[in-house]
């Protein structure tokens, strides 16, 4: 029989750093993209097309792009002292749920015994990059997101819309409001 | 993304490039591949699966018709939109009497409510009050085959009108081959439709063969007959009373050899560039608050529909408020 913790180290296996970061953003979203009523690519949001059309674009020389590790998928590595992770981003709006996005994918690394506790967060549109750390205290941060988006997902029905301003450009807007 | 393209004349649909091109004995056009989301075939079309393969890497639908205009089949993508979750809800929402029923229901009666608005804009009380009294039996009805013959009465109260509101001779409802001109424009138009939302279908998560008043067996994508109950009267039959009150459409566009009547090639080009028009068409949508086009309510009502499965809301079916 496999004990707990286990079975929760397990579950989260499953867990994408797009989950993590709609975490972040919308609890509603995270549950529907989750159970595979995902309409990132079906609404024709112009946002998500812009930021397709940049992850497309942007750090086409970079030689180790869109590494897929476990179920996360890394936009690319660089390599020195130790292994960074870079992630490309379209606008700083959700800038906080990106930043754990990249702690996520930290943290699966260093799970999988991979010398890596640092990332870049790149937002070409703004000319702006973002450095990351992952500490200790974030771990204990991200393992109770960890958990709680477990909870989420094991609900029936999908969190209650947020209501918010930043809904209307949402791809899920037509679906939430509709 | 976004436009519909129909092929009329024979000739060979290729990839050439990274584009689309139509060849035929005299001319090639190159199809902008980014441009397209269904394209409908009406003559003799060669292809190689090649061609498929690039149709569904660009998620790209082919939809095919006989020589009289008749529904032979689609190459639809493979399935991007899967989720385990909503298939077993859809299917438990079918297996579950009430639940089905409920679902039946919601769809006939927004079929009345769009039948009844087409009469209504021409004022025959007399039809919509037996309309009324059937829309309220409706709501009594205990099985689907009530729910069906609720449906079928209506439609031929309905259909009794049509002498009337168009001037050209009908009769009836007749099908495989329709009998007259009306009755060919009424096939045609219902099969642009079906096709319409089965597209829709496809691009959400929701499994088309498990529909709620069609048997699931009936036909193969069942679900987008229930979803076309509601739109046939607005997409189809308003397009139609257009076309020949403005006098679009006329004898000559119709082939009625034989006993029976067909659209001619002109006809259907005629009758498809309208269609698209009004699917382009925009209006502004009261919950959204924000404009939409006419195509798009096909997939807001399809959302409707998976959060009434998810039992987040109660499915109302789109009801013309114009």
């Amino acid at each position: 029989m496999m004990n707990d913790t286990a079975a929760v180290e397990l579950e989260w296996t499953r867990i994408t750093g797009t989950l993590v970061s709609y975490y972040f953003i919308c609890r509603r979203k995270l549950w529907l993209h989750a159970k595979g009523l995902n309409l990132e690519n079906v609404s024709g949001n112009a946002d998500v097309i812009k930021g397709r059309i940049l992850h497309e674009t942007r750090f086409k020389r970079e030689s180790s792009r869109n590494f897929d590790f476990d179920n996360v998928k890394i936009d690319f590595f660089k390599y020195g002292d130790q292994v960074y992770v870079h992630e490309v981003k379209k606008s700083k709006k959700f800038e906080e749920a990106h930043i754990w996005q990249l702690k996520y994918y930290i943290y699966t690394l260093q799970n999988r015994g991979v010398n890596c506790s640092a990332g870049v967060l790149h937002y070409p549109a703004n000319m702006r990059k973002v450095d990351i750390q992952l500490t200790e205290k974030d771990k204990d941060l991200l393992e109770q997101a960890l958990e709680d988006i477990q909870h989420i997902l094991q609900e029936d029905h999908p969190p209650a819309r947020l209501d918010k301003k930043f809904c209307r450009k949402c791809a899920y807007f037509d679906f939430c409001y509709v | 993304m976004s436009r519909t393209y129909y092929l009329f004349s024979a000739g060979t649909l290729k990839r050439k490039d990274n584009t689309l091109a139509f060849e035929t004995d005299t001319s090639r056009r190159v199809i902008p591949v980014e441009d397209v989301d269904h394209i409908y075939c009406f003559s003799e079309l060669n292809f190689n699966t090649k061609l498929l393969d690039f149709l569904g890497q660009n998620q790209i639908c082919l939809h095919f018709f006989d020589y009289y205009g008749n529904y032979t089949g689609s190459f639809i993508p493979r399935e991007a939109q899967l989720s385990g979750y909503l298939v077993v809800q859809q299917a438990e929402h079918y297996l579950d009497k009430e639940k089905r029923l409920m679902l039946a229901r919601a769809f006939v009666e927004g079929a009345i409510h769009n039948i009844r608005r087409n009469l209504e804009k021409r004022e025959d009380n007399e039809t919509c009050q037996k309309i009324d009294g059937y829309r309220k039996a409706l709501k009594d009805t205990t099985t689907i085959e009530d729910v069906m013959s609720i449906e079928a009465h209506v439609r031929k109260l309905y259909y009794s009108q049509w002498e009337d509101i168009t001037g050209w001779e009908f009769g009836g409802r007749s099908k495989r081959p329709p009998g007259n001109a009306l009755n060919a424009l009424i096939s045609f138009g219902n099969a642009i439709t079906y096709t319409t939302i089965l597209k829709e279908i496809h691009r959400t998560a929701l499994n088309p063969t498990i529909s709620f008043l069609h048997e699931p067996s009936e036909r193969r994508f069942s679900l987008a007959l229930d979803v076309s109950e509601v739109f046939k009267p607005v997409f189809v039959d308003r397009l139609i009373f257009k076309l020949i009150n403005l006098n679009m459409l006329n004898k000559k566009h119709f082939d009625t050899r034989v006993n029976s009547a067909y659209l001619t090639e002109e006809g259907r080009k005629i009758f498809v560039a309208e269609f698209e028009k009004m699917m382009e068409k925009t209006i502004l949508h009261r919950n959204l608050k924000r404009k939409i086009k006419y195509k798009s309510l096909v997939r807001l009502d399809l959302y409707k529909l998976i959060k009434h499965i998810l039992k987040e809301d109660t499915y109302t079916p789109m009801k013309v408020w114009w």
